[in-house]
C-alpha cells in the first residue's frame, strides 16, 4: 500500500538508540536509587543538568538500562531545533516501544505543510494515554535546542517551539509516560512550579561530581591508575569531581608512564605532573586535550583531529576522511605488533582507551566523540589547519554521496562550501524529496546555495518553484522557471529523452502556478505538456497532474472531462503510493456526483475514498477528514442530521493532523449551515466568525461556498447591512464564474433579491443561472434554484407557475433522495408541497418531505427563513386518492349513505374516509372541509 | 547621554567577561572575535564589543558548551563605533 512509497528518509536510526555502557563503568548507586525514586507515583519529569563532561548521558543510560520500564531514548542534535522535526524523532523514539502509536502524527508531520504542532501533540498524546504499560522517555542534549526568536529557522505551519511543545506535552502527561531530560542547561519550563507540586526529580552538577571515594575508585577501576592518595586528592581538587575531566587527566598520566617505561606505571612522573597541573591555572580541559594530544602518536592524532567534523563515525567513513600522515609505521601504545592504519583498529583503539569514544549501537558500527571533547578536537583543527577543513567535509561528502546517503552528502556539501558540488547532489538526489513532497527538506538546502547558481540548473529550478509556490511565493516561482525554460530554448530541439523529461517537468511546475491562479485554460495546457514530455515512469507527478487536469477541466466546464480526469488520478495516484492525493480525487469526483445531482453515486465514491484512505493498522488516515465532510454533505442532503454531524466530528478529530486551510473552510462551511438547520444560529456564527477572524483566504471552491454560507446566515439572523457589505465585495457577473464552484453564491445572492422583494431581478438571475446549471447538467444547483423560482411565483400569486414549478422539482429531486433542499425554504415551500400531495402528486415523496417538515416545526426552530412568508396555514398531509374521491361527492352534497352507494362501499367506510379527511385537513364538519378544499384547490 | 540609533553611529556595548582558568588567545575565534587577557588568581577577562544580545548569548553558550565556568559579566560603558557626535 502507499505506507511504504510516501515514507521519507527513514530517521536516523542511531538518535534513537540508547547509548551502550561500558562494562567497566563505576557503579553510582546514590544516583542510581535517585532515579528510580523518580519513577513513582506523581512524578512525572526528571531533569539532569549540568555541565558538559559531568556523565549526564552515562548515567541515564546506566539507569534505563536496568529501570524495569521500556525506555524510548532520543539523542537530540542541532537540526532538531525545528519542532516538525522534533516531533517527527519524538513519535520515532515511541514508536521503538509502541510500533503501532502515532503513525497519523508522523503522516501529518511529513505533509509538505505540517498542521499546527499543538494538534499533533493533542493526538499523540491521546494515543499516550491509551497505552496501558508505563514506559519512560528520555530526551538527550536538550540544550541544543534553542529559544525560539534566536536564529531558529522560521518554519510553515508550526506555531509553538520546540520548548512551548514540550512544555504542552508535561502540562498534559499522560500517566504511562515519564520523561528524563539529559541537558547542560536549565530548559525553559516552568521548573518551580514542577519543583513545589512534587513532580520534578533533579540530579544536578553538586549530585553528579565525583566524591573524592569516587574520584579514587575511578582512578584505580576503571582508569587502571596506582596513584597516591596525596595525588588522588590533587586530582580531584583540581578538576572538582568533573569526570571528563579527571578522565583526561587520568589518560594524560597513562601517557606519562608509557613514554618512560610501559611495564612499570611511573609514580614519580605522575607526582610531578599532578603537581604542574595542579599549580597552572590552566583551562583544565584545553590543558588536559593538549597533554592527551601531544602523547598520542602523530597517526591518531590526525585521525582524532580530521574526523572530529564528523557527528557519527564509522570505519568506513573514517578512511575516506581521515588522510594518514607518511609512511611512518603506527604503533598504538600498549600493543606489541605494529597495526596496519586503518580506521576500524583506531576506533576500537579509542574506545578501549577511554578517548571519548562514544558507541552508538550495541554492534559498534557507529561511534561519535563525546561533544566537549569534539568540539575541543575541532577546535585544534581549525587552529592547525583551516585550509583542510573545507577538503575534510567534502571527502565526507563523496562517501556519503557514494552510498546515496543524499542528506548527509548535501550537508558536507554546503559545509564545505562548495556550492556546485552541493547543487549538483541536489539535483541528483533531490528528486526522491521532489516526488514525496518534502519542499520543507529542498528549500532548507536551496536556501544556502547562491541564487546564481540555482539559476543555471533547470532542476533545482523546478524544485525550487514548487516549494516556492507552496509558501504562496509566485512571483519567485516564476523567476525560477523562466530561468528554467531559457535553458530549454529552442523548444522545438527538446529531443534527448533527459531533456524531454526536463521540459515536462517545467510544464507541471507552470501547471501547478496556474491552478494557483485559477487559470483553467492555462492548467489544461502545461498538464498537456506535462503528459506529454514527462518520462513514463514519473508516476507521482503524472499522478498529481492528472488531479489539476481534472481541476482545469471543470474550471473550463469540461465536467464529463473533469470526471474522467480525477478518476484517472485516482488511479494514478493509487499505482503511485499517493493516497493523499488519490483521496484528493476521488472526494473531487465525489463532490462533482453531488453537484450533478447523482447522490447515490456520490455516496459510492465517498465510500472508495475511504476505504483508500487508512492506514497499516487500518486506520483512517488524516486525509480521510475530506471524505467525512463530503459525506456529511450527503448525508444534509437527506435530512439525516444525526449523520451528519457524526461525519463532521469524525473530520474534526482527523483534521488536527490535516493542515489543509481549503478542509478547514469546507468544515466550518458545512457545521455552520448544519447547526443553521438545527436551529443553532450562535454556533453558525462562532463557526463564521473564527474563519473570518484567520484573515486568510480559502481557494476558489472553498471560498466560493463559504461566500454562500456567510450570506446565508447574515440574512437569516437579519443582519442586512453585512449582507450588503459581502454582495458588494464580489464580482456579480455570472458570465466570469464556473458555476460548479460558484452556483451556491449566486443562489445565495437570488435569495437575498428575494428577501427584497426585487422578484423580477431575482427570477432573471436564476433562470440564467439555471440555464448554465442545465446545460452542463449541475442538477442540484439547478434544483435548488428551481425551488427558490417557486417562492417567487408563489409570494407573486402566480399559483398555476408554481404549482408547474413544483411538480417539476419533485420530480427531479424524487430519484435521488433530496429532502434538505425543500426543507430549508420554510413554511411556503411546506404548504405548496401539501397541496401537492392532496392532489395525489407523487404522494410518497410529499408524504416523506411533509414529515420532514413537521419534524422541522416541531423543533423550536429560532431561524426564520427568508424565502417564505408567514404561515397562514397548518401543515396537511396529503390526501389519498380514495378520499379525493370521497372529498369531491361530500362536495357536491352527496350523504354518506349515497357515497356508500355510489362507490360501493360499507357506510363504515366511507365514515372513515371522512374521519380522515377532517383529520388531514383539520377541520370537524363537512361544510369546513369542503371551503378548505376549495381553499387549497382541490376541488 | 543622548543614544542615537541611526545608520551613522550604530552603537555596540562593550561587554568585560571574567571566566575561570587560563585561556589563550587561540580562543578568540570562539567568543566572538573577543580579546583574552589572563588575570591574577588564575582567571581570563573576555573583552570586546557585542553587537546585540542575541551575540552575547552566543558567547555565553560557548562558555557554557566548554565546560567554562562564567564568574561574572560587565556592560563597559556605549561607544559609538562611527566617528563622530558622540556628546
Amino acid at each position: 500500500m502507499s505506507s511504504e512509497t510516501m515514507k521519507p528518509e527513514p530517521l536516523l536510526t542511531t538518535k534513537l538508540c540508547r547509548p551502550p555502557t561500558r562494562p567497566n563503568l563505576l557503579a553510582r548507586p546514590r544516583l542510581i536509587e535517585r532515579l528510580n525514586a523518580s519513577l513513582h507515583p506523581g512524578r512525572t519529569l526528571t531533569l539532569v543538568s549540568a555541565p558538559a563532561g559531568f556523565g549526564k548521558t552515562t548515567l541515564v543510560s546506566r539507569w534505563a538500562a536496568a529501570c524495569g520500564r521500556p525506555v524510548a531514548w532520543l539523542s537530540l542534535d542541532k537540526d532538531d531545533n525545528h519542532p516538525t522535526r522534533f516531533l517527527t524523532y519524538l513519535v520515532g523514539a515511541v514508536q521503538t516501544v509502541e510500533p503501532a502509536l502515532g503513525e497519523g502524527a508522523l503522516s501529518a508531520l511529513r505533509s509538505p505543510q505540517p498542521p499546527p504542532i499543538e494538534s499533533v501533540l493533542t493526538v499523540l498524546l491521546n494515543e499516550l494515554s491509551a497505552l496501558s504499560e508505563p514506559f519512560v522517555l528520555v530526551l538527550d542534549d536538550y540544550h541544543v535546542i534553542e529559544t525560539q526568536g534566536d536564529d531558529g529557522p522560521a518554519t510553515a505551519g508550526a506555531s509553538m517551539s520546540v520548548d512551548e511543545a514540550l512544555t504542552f506535552l508535561l502540562d498534559h502527561l499522560p500517566p504511562p509516560m515519564h520523561l528524563v531530560i539529559a541537558t547542560r542547561e536549565d530548559p525553559p519550563l516552568p521548573l518551580a512550579r514542577y519543583r513545589v507540586q512534587g513532580q520534578l526529580t533533579e540530579v544536578r552538577v553538586a549530585d553528579l561530581r565525583f566524591t573524592p571515594a569516587e574520584a579514587a575508585e575511578f582512578l584505580k577501576q576503571v582508569m587502571d591508575l596506582e596513584l597516591s592518595e596525596e595525588d588522588v586528592a590533587a586530582l580531584e581538587t583540581r578538576t572538582e569531581g568533573w569526570i571528563a575531566g579527571l578522565q583526561l587527566a587520568a589518560l594524560a598520566l597513562h601517557g606519562l608512564s608509557q613514554q618512560r617505561s610501559p611495564s612499570l606505571p611511573g609514580i614519580e612522573g605522575a607526582s610531578r605532573f599532578i603537581e604542574s597541573f595542579t599549580g597552572s591555572h590552566h583551562f583544565v580541559l584545553d590543558y588536559l586535550v593538549e597533554e592527551v594530544l601531544k602523547q598520542q602518536p602523530e597517526r591518531v592524532q590526525t585521525f582524532l583531529l580530521e574526523t572530529s567534523i564528523l557527528n557519527r563515525l564509522c570505519a568506513s567513513l573514517c578512511d575516506a576522511v581521515w588522510e594518514p600522515p607518511g609512511e611512518r609505521e603506527l604503533s598504538l601504545p600498549g600493543r606489541a605488533e605494529p597495526s596496519p592504519p586503518n580506521s576500524q583498529t583506531l576506533l576500537e583503539y579509542l574506545e578501549r582507551s577511554n578517548l571519548f569514544l562514544v558507541p552508538l549501537d550495541p554492534e559498534r558500527q557507529y561511534y561519535r566523540y563525546h561533544h566537549l571533547f569534539a568540539d575541543m578536537l575541532r577546535h585544534r583543527l581549525q587552529r592547525r589547519s583551516p585550509e583542510l577543513v573545507p577538503r575534510l567535509h567534502a571527502r565526507a561528502a563523496a562517501w556519503f554521496e557514494e552510498r546515496g546517503r543524499a542528506a548527509d552528502a548535501i550537508g558536507h556539501w554546503i559545509a564545505a562550501e562548495d556550492y556546485p558540488h552541493a547543487a549538483e547532489a541536489i539535483e541528483t538526489f533531490g528528486y526522491r524529496y521532489f516526488e514525496k513532497a518534502d519542499f520543507q527538506q529542498l528549500s532548507q538546502w536551496l536556501e544556502q546555495i547562491p541564487a546564481a547558481l540555482i539559476q543555471t540548473r533547470p532542476w533545482l529550478c523546478v524544485f525550487y518553484s514548487w516549494a516556492l509556490i507552496f509558501t504562496g511565493q509566485y512571483a519567485e516561482a516564476d523567476r525560477y522557471l523562466t530561468h528554467a525554460e531559457e535553458t530549454l530554448v529552442p523548444a522545438s530541439e527538446i529531443d534527448a529523452p533527459e531533456r524531454r523529461d526536463l521540459y515536462g517537468h517545467v510544464a507541471a511546475s507552470r501547471a501547478f502556478l496556474a491552478s494557483r491562479s485559477q487559470d483553467g485554460e492555462g492548467i489544461l495546457r502545461y498538464a498537456d505538456l506535462t503528459l506529454k514530455y514527462v518520462s513514463d515512469d514519473r508516476r507521482a507527478i503524472r499522478g498529481y497532474i492528472a488531479l489539476l487536469r481534472g481541476t482545469g477541466r471543470y474550471q473550463e466546464d469540461q465536467y464529463t472531462r473533469a470526471e474522467a480526469s480525477w478518476r484517472e488520478s485516482a488511479r494514478l495516484n493509487e499505482e503511485a503510493g499517493n493516497t493523499m492525493v488519490a483521496v484528493n480525487s476521488l472526494v473531487a469526483l465525489a463532490e462533482l456526483h453531488r453537484v450533478q445531482s447523482k447522490l447515490h453515486q456520490s455516496l459510492k465514491v465517498c465510500q472508495e475514498a475511504a476505504d483508500l484512505a487508512l492506514d497499516a493498522w487500518g486506520k483512517p488516515l488524516p486525509v480521510s477528514a475530506e471524505v467525512y465532510v463530503a459525506r456529511a454533505r450527503l448525508r444534509y442532503e437527506w435530512n439525516d442530521l444525526e449523520a451528519a454531524e457524526t461525519d463532521l466530528d469524525q473530520a474534526a478529530e482527523l483534521m488536527t493532523l490535516y493542515p489543509s486551510f481549503d478542509l478547514k473552510v469546507d468544515y466550518h462551511t458545512e457545521l455552520s449551515r448544519l447547526r443553521l438547520a438545527q436551529g443553532n444560529p450562535a454556533h453558525a456564527a462562532d463557526l463564521i466568525h473564527e474563519i473570518e477572524a484567520s484573515n486568510r483566504q480559502p481557494f476558489y471552491r472553498s471560498a466560493a461556498a463559504f461566500l454562500a454560507c456567510r450570506i446565508h446566515y447574515y440574512l437569516a439572523v437579519g443582519d442586512l447591512a453585512t449582507v450588503e457589505e459581502i454582495l458588494d465585495s464580489q464580482d456579480w457577473t455570472l458570465e466570469e464564474r464556473n458555476l460548479f464552484a460558484w452556483a451556491a453564491a449566486f443562489l445565495a445572492y437570488a435569495r437575498v433579491l428575494i428577501h427584497q422583494e426585487a422578484f423580477q431581478r431575482a427570477n432573471d438571475l436564476l433562470d440564467a443561472c439555471r440555464e448554465r446549471l442545465e446545460t452542463h447538467e449541475l442538477w442540484t444547483p439547478a434544483l435548488k434554484a428551481l425551488i427558490l423560482q417557486v417562492c417567487i411565483s408563489q409570494r407573486q400569486g402566480e399559483t398555476d407557475t408554481a404549482r408547474q414549478q413544483i411538480q417539476r422539482a419533485l420530480m427531479l429531486a424524487e430519484p435521488e433522495g433530496f429532502v434538505r433542499i425543500f426543507v430549508d425554504e420554510g413554511p411556503l415551500i411546506a404548504r405548496l408541497l401539501g397541496e401537492a400531495g392532496i392532489r395525489g402528486m407523487m404522494p410518497d415523496t410529499t408524504g416523506k418531505l411533509l414529515t420532514a417538515f413537521e419534524a422541522e416545526s416541531e423543533g423550536d426552530q429560532a431561524i426564520s427563513h427568508p424565502t417564505a412568508i408567514p404561515a397562514d396555514q397548518p401543515l396537511v398531509e396529503p390526501l389519498s386518492p380514495r378520499e379525493l374521491e370521497v372529498l369531491q361527492l361530500v362536495a357536491q352534497g352527496l350523504s354518506n349513505r349515497e357515497i356508500a352507494e355510489k362507490l360501493y362501499l360499507a357506510l363504515s367506510t366511507v365514515k372513515g374516509h371522512n374521519r380522515n379527511i377532517y383529520d388531514k385537513l383539520q377541520v370537524h364538519r363537512r361544510t369546513e372541509a369542503v371551503a378548505r378544499a376549495r381553499e387549497l384547490d382541490l376541488l | 547621554m543622548k543614544k542615537k540609533l541611526d545608520s551613522e553611529t550604530e552603537e555596540v556595548t562593550v561587554y568585560q567577561i571574567r571566566i575561570k582558568g587560563h585561556l589563550d588567545s587561540g580562543w578568540s575565534d570562539w567568543f566572538g572575535g573577543m580579546t583574552l587577557t589572563r588575570e591574577e588568581k588564575g582567571q581570563t577577562l573576555l573583552t570586546g564589543p557585542v553587537v546585540d544580545q542575541a551575540a552575547l548569548y552566543g558567547v555565553l553558550k560557548n562558555v557554557r558548551n566548554l565546560g567554562l565556568t562564567l564568574i561574572s559579566v560587565y556592560p563597559a560603558e556605549s561607544v559609538p563605533t562611527a566617528d563622530g557626535d558622540s556628546e
